[in-house]
């Protein structure tokens, strides 16, 4: 290893600046610098102290008489202190998300994915995992509001009488959920008119399908049994509504053992022979996603030149194979390709070509002619039936968009919003607030009180999914049940079924089990009883839409790809809209959970930032930090400079979902909003902006810098000690080596002998993470652990207990990725351990590295001797005070929302002030396995529990499967086949700490005829 | 040169010295031992909002502590019985007590009886009932000879030192059968008998008791 890292994890890393040194050394810098900040000075510090010791006194003397509140009648399903498990769906554009909720009395506190439902299979994405900290949210809207004031809910049923007599002239303008049930009420008000407005809706997809088979059709997509997947633009491991399953899909192919016979020569027998295929994606993207991070050839071009590359490669396919659609290879031969994708195109063509089974993608900000091309390779080579599927479009099949809103709206109309926020998401080239003004009243039923609320008549609260009853069906059209786990926190709260029903004459005071029952009914044919099968596996099996057989429609396919390959490649830069992996497309931003989880990429937490290549930030002279102005049609926005590594050159990336005027007490103040400069017309690329430096600054928190596990690289001999944390191989280097790279060394200190009937130990795959945080999230929600601001990641005081480690390999302009998820290592010779003064920090004889939180006095030395930088100090009583108000102290107004406190898991300890915490793999799992194996056979003397007794939270959620968690003594588990796979290694392993966290070493199965393999491989 | 302090100053003022440090000594001593749960704790017994005798209900009627203790087996709370429970047999017997008027009140209005709580560990430690009970703990281990109480009180002081004591050394704790786990009075006279099936049950069910933090703290 030489001085320069092969990996990196940030611009300033590798050109190590002095604010980076600055950073890594001083990560933690003496206390008394931190005082002075946000106004406490030394007199105000010692009032501050004063008071808290005059007021400790001797009160904590007295025992305070405590209650035990029984039921008075006892709920048939629920044991005080076992938890229960109710299966539900979370409405979402693009298809519901099956989940199972984990309610302790009656309290919901954990959302995992719904183990028998095909598209979740137990898995969880970052938003599902999130959802629970939405229903407790205090910023929630409570309080019906007519102009802004005050009212309640019986002055708007008064009022509703007069708004809703001709129903002619009501417009209903709905988000894109698929409920049978609200379609079934929609029918029920044939007069009215419906809207449907999504901001992150895959129109191209639509228009793309109706191009290429005359209907809008819904692809289902296989990524395990491909070989070879082609991804234009479409961040399938990431944003994509399917994730979840594409993740495990791609995940089950990216290493697979395959035995097969072949003959001997010498003794002209068959024999088996072993060897290992995986999966090879081709990424072509402008912005760098989690799926461009999991290629292995990924071409960095800007947004609106993908169409012109899926032509290209169309042509370069359907030359050698045209499969029919010969009079469209001829339109499209004379296609204007991009010259610097030319060697891509020509690689992935042949692989393509040359592949049993393949997947060509097309993304949804793509427009339909990329969608369409990408149906007519897949059909040319063979896939559609195999890894793509199609299907008829679930939903609403025949309401009109927003466009059609504006035009059609007129003054005497009633504009009813039912969820969504329109009057801060729409195209900045329509004006909302104006159609507010205009229609003669609009009314808008909605989570939160926010900016199309404030400019509405009435504002109703609206009820979250786990509050009340609804219906959904997921991307492929199988069946769930939305079944409220509590009734509403805050009581006027009303769910769009609810009200809906009140507009109708037949469902008028209707219950809206009756009405979820009806729609059950008329998708089922079936009986409340199966109502009730279908509530407690939480879907309908075997519901699925049809799978549907193409045809495609070959003239209008071939005009509109002669048009298109006529077309000109845009301007200079080029500003390309991107959903949001925290926020989505704005309605997650008032969730801390999700503003403090990093951007899987950037590391970015609390804000959004203008994402732009290296070589283009050096030609419009900008750094991280700077703000710039991007103009485009007349209308501006200013937002601060990302420098982001891989990002394609003259292509800017903005996200959604940030700049919120009216929002909660979480997300004030953070980010910029980017939807003022789109356009209706031009939903995600423009072309041809305007980019001018302000001068400004702004402080972006990024974490990429924190948890430096190679802080010592300024000491050449320790440097050369420290080997690469995140190891890659070729799929030719697996195929052939067999020893581990490791460096081996003696253990640094003794360890405690370890005889407890378990040992616990865990395997993370790097070969299928794909850095989606849902294990860091799943990780909060399970051990109670609290956010902390931005002001204070700034200084590197995140509590996550599990990170994930981005690095970089390879040039700036298209650096390589890796995805290294880091938890507490557990190590067997511990050297945390040695140093807590007051043992707090001990092992146990299962191998587990634990903290006593009662025990800790907050020394902080055993966060300063670990060599993972894996441990967390409560520098504030986060959980206790608001986070702006942190350092005000004893003087800050103590407590919490009482909502916020159900979310808490009641088996978690929640820790306060002053004590370090870190992983402790999800303790409380082991121990209740362990107890329910005693309690299930209390009379035999050992209790082996089988492999899978013991998910921690973040093995349960991740949807690659990365995670493996057992029993190293019990050979059954699965762990230990894990690790004694060659790929296995530890991190550090030269510092002799022997963890029971280990690696599997990322493969990448390279093109040859892209990189020529190097010497050391093969 | 003259002295600054008379001879008697000195002698005083080391008497002074060392007092406060035999003072500062037994003070810390007396509050070390005084101040444990042994002390503050066992003998709470507050008065509670209907006066149920276990003495009656237990002791001379004999009802299964599960019968009102209805989780014990399966959850880590021994969960207070429901009014619902109460009210199984008292809707016929005693009916019309203006003793359990709060309990026909909670049946009636589902507000629950504000039962006062006598037991309580640390919220960082986390105590399974079930585990215990299944496992051959009975119930008088912990909580005293409930069966002979008119009024509840703390028993034992349940720190960590004393659930240690136990942990350290279960076996004159364990029962060899369910039964025998509720009968609160079968530790009253240990029979050379009782002693071998003590230990027969510690040896067949490998009961060795968790001494590390993870076991109770997480």
């Amino acid at each position: 290893m030489n001085e320069q890292p092969d990996d990196w994890r940030s611009l300033e890393e590798l050109s190590d600046t002095p604010e980076y040194r600055d950073f890594v050394e001083g990560e933690f810098p003496p206390t008394a610098a931190l005082l002075p900040d946000e106004g406490v000075d030394r007199r105000r510090f010692l009032q501050i102290m004063g008071a808290s010791m005059a007021l400790a006194g001797l009160t904590g003397c007295r025992r305070p008489v405590m209650e035990i509140l029984p039921y008075s009648r006892k709920p048939e399903e629920i044991v005080p202190g076992l938890p229960t498990f109710y299966a539900t769906a979370i409405p979402r554009p693009g298809g519901c998300f099956p989940i199972l909720v984990e309610s302790h009395e009656g309290r919901p506190t954990k959302i995992e994915g719904n183990p028998e439902h095909p598209h979740s299979k137990g898995k969880t994405d970052t938003f599902a995992q999130s959802a629970i900290l939405d229903l407790y949210d205090p910023d929630r809207s409570q309080k019906v509001l007519k102009d802004g004031n005050p009212s309640t809910l019986a002055d708007f049923e008064s009022a509703a009488g007069n708004l809703f007599n001709n129903l002619a002239k009501v417009r209903f303008l709905i988000e894109n959920v698929s409920s049978p049930a609200l379609r079934m009420l929609a029918k029920e008000l044939p007069e009215a008119s419906w809207y449907v407005y999504e901001p992150l809706a895959n129109e191209g997809l639509d228009e793309g399908t109706k191009l290429a088979f005359g209907k809008a059709m819904t692809p289902s997509y296989h990524l395990g049994t491909a070989d070879v997947i082609v991804s234009l633009d479409a961040d399938l491991l990431g944003l994509d509504d399917n994730a979840v399953s594409h993740i495990r899909g791609f995940a089950s192919h990216r290493l697979r053992e395959v035995k097969r016979v072949i003959e001997d020569k010498e003794t002209k027998k068959d024999k088996f022979e072993t060897i290992f295929t995986m999966s090879r994606l081709y990424v072509a993207e402008n912005q760098l996603t989690t799926t461009g991070s999991m290629a292995d050839h990924r071409l960095p071009v800007k947004g609106s030149d993908v169409a012109g590359i899926a032509l290209a490669l169309a042509s370069a396919i359907l030359d050698k194979k045209a499969g029919g659609f010969d009079g469209l290879a001829k339109e499209i031969a004379s296609a204007k390709s991009v010259p610097e994708a030319q060697d891509w195109i020509k690689a992935a063509a042949e692989d393509l070509l040359a592949a049993d089974r393949s997947l060509v993608v097309a993304g949804p900000r793509q427009p339909a002619i990329v969608h369409a091309i990408a149906a007519v390779l897949n059909d040319a080579l063979g896939n559609t039936g195999n890894t793509v599927v199609w299907r008829e479009r679930q939903g609403w099949k025949d309401a009109k968009g927003l466009k059609e809103l504006a035009s059609e709206l007129t003054k005497d109309d009633t504009l009813v919003i039912l969820g969504g926020n329109p009057a801060y998401n729409a195209p900045g080239d329509i004006d909302f607030q104006a159609l507010l003004k205009k229609a003669k009243a609009s009314v808008h039923l909605s989570l939160y009180a926010d900016e199309t609320s404030v400019h509405s008549t009435w504002h109703l609260p609206m009820s979250h999914f786990l509050e009340a009853w609804g219906d959904a069906e997921a991307h492929d059209g199988t069946y769930s049940v939305i079944q409220p786990l509590l009734t509403p926190l805050y009581g006027e709260t009303r769910s769009a079924l609810e009200f809906l029903a009140r507009r109708t004459t037949k469902y008028k005071s209707a219950t809206s089990y009756a009405i979820v029952l009806d729609s059950f009914k008329l998708v089922s044919k079936a009986d409340e009883n199966a109502f009730r099968k279908v509530l407690h596996g939480g879907f309908l099996p075997d519901s699925d839409s049809n799978t549907a057989t193409v045809k495609f429609n070959a003239k209008s396919l071939e005009e509109k790809a002669k048009s298109e390959s006529a077309k000109k490649r845009g301007g200079d830069y080029e500003l390309s809209f991107h959903g949001d992996y925290r926020v989505y497309d704005g309605r997650f931003t008032n969730n801390g959970w999700l503003q403090e989880t990093p951007d899987p990429v950037s590391k970015l937490v609390w804000d959004n930032a203008a994402l732009v290549a290296p070589i283009t930030a050096k030609e419009m002279g900008v750094q991280t930090g700077d703000i710039i102005r991007i103009e485009a049609e007349k209308r501006s926005i200013e937002i601060p400079v990302f420098v982001q590594p891989g990002q394609a050159k003259d292509s800017i990336s903005v996200h959604f979902g940030y700049g919120r005027t009216e929002t909660g007490r979480v997300s004030k103040g953070s980010g910029f909003d980017v939807y003022p400069l789109r356009m209706l017309a031009q939903p995600w690329f423009i072309p041809s902006v305007k980019v001018t430096a302000t001068g400004k600054k702004y402080t972006l928190a990024s974490t990429q810098n924190h948890g430096n596990m190679t802080e010592n690289s300024k000491f050449p001999s320790v440097a050369k000690r420290v080997e690469e944390l995140a190891r890659t191989w070729t799929l030719a280097q697996y195929a052939t080596h067999h020893e581990d790279g490791g460096v081996h060394s003696l253990p640094l200190i003794t360890h405690p002998s370890f005889d407890g009937q378990y040992q616990w130990a865990m395997t993370i795959d790097l070969n299928t993470c794909v850095g989606c945080n849902a294990c860091q999230l799943a990780c909060q929600a399970e051990n109670n652990v609290p956010i902390v601001g931005k002001g204070e990641i700034l200084r590197g005081r995140e509590m996550f207990w599990i990170r994930i480690d981005r690095y970089y390999t390879g040039s700036e302009d298209n650096p390589e990725v890796k995805h290294q998820p880091v938890a507490c290592v557990h190590c067997e010779a511990a050297p945390c351990e040695t140093v807590c003064p007051v043992n707090a920090a001990v092992h146990s004889p299962e191998g587990l590295n634990v903290q006593v939180y009662n025990r800790c006095i907050g020394t902080r030395y055993c966060a300063n001797n670990c060599p993972y930088k894996v441990r967390r100090f409560n520098w504030f009583d986060y959980h206790q005070r608001p986070l702006d108000e942190l350092r005000l102290g004893p003087l800050a107004p103590k407590g919490k929302a009482e909502t916020l406190k159900m979310q808490m898991n009641p088996d978690v300890t929640v820790r306060m002030r002053g004590v370090m915490e870190r992983c402790n793999y999800c303790l409380q799992r082991i121990e209740r396995a362990k107890i329910d194996a005693k309690v299930q056979d209390p009379t035999a003397a050992l209790h082996p529990l089988a492999d899978g007794a013991v998910v921690p939270a973040c093995a349960q959620a991740c949807p690659a499967g990365a995670i493996t968690f057992g029993d190293k003594k019990n050979k059954t588990h699965r762990v230990n086949k894990l690790k004694e796979d060659r790929r296995n290694y530890v991190l550090l392993e030269s510092v002799g700490t022997k963890p029971r966290t280990s690696y599997l070493l990322r493969l990448k199965n390279r093109n040859p005829k892209l990189v020529p393999p190097k010497n050391d491989e093969e | 040169m003259a002295l600054f302090f008379t001879r008697r100053a000195d002698v005083a003022f080391r008497a002074v010295i060392l007092s406060a440090i035999a003072g500062l000594v037994i003070t810390t001593w007396a509050v070390y031992y005084y101040f444990t749960p042994k002390y503050t704790r066992v003998g709470y017994g507050p008065e509670q909002p209907v006066p149920f005798s276990h003495a009656q209900h237990v002791g001379q009627i004999g009802i299964d502590c599960r019968y009102c203790h209805q989780a014990v087996m399966e959850s880590p709370h021994s969960t207070i019985p429901t009014a619902e429970t109460c009210m199984a047999c008292h809707s016929l017997i005693k009916p019309a007590s203006p003793l359990l008027a709060p309990v026909r009140q909670s049946y009636e209005t589902g507000v629950p009886v504000p039962w006062k709580r006598i037991h309580k560990v640390p919220d960082y430690a986390y105590f399974n009932h079930s585990v215990h009970v299944n496992r051959g703990v009975s119930c008088v281990s912990c909580h005293g000879k409930i069966n002979e109480m008119k009024v509840v009180y703390q028993h034992e002081p349940q720190s960590m030192s004393w659930c240690l004591d136990c942990h350290r050394n279960p076996t004159d704790r364990l029962r060899p059968d369910l039964a025998a786990v509720l009968d609160l009075n079968w530790g009253d006279d240990l029979t050379p008998e009782k002693r071998a099936a003590q230990e027969q049950t510690a040896k067949e069910r490998n009961i060795k008791p968790p001494q590390n933090c993870q076991s109770c703290h997480r």
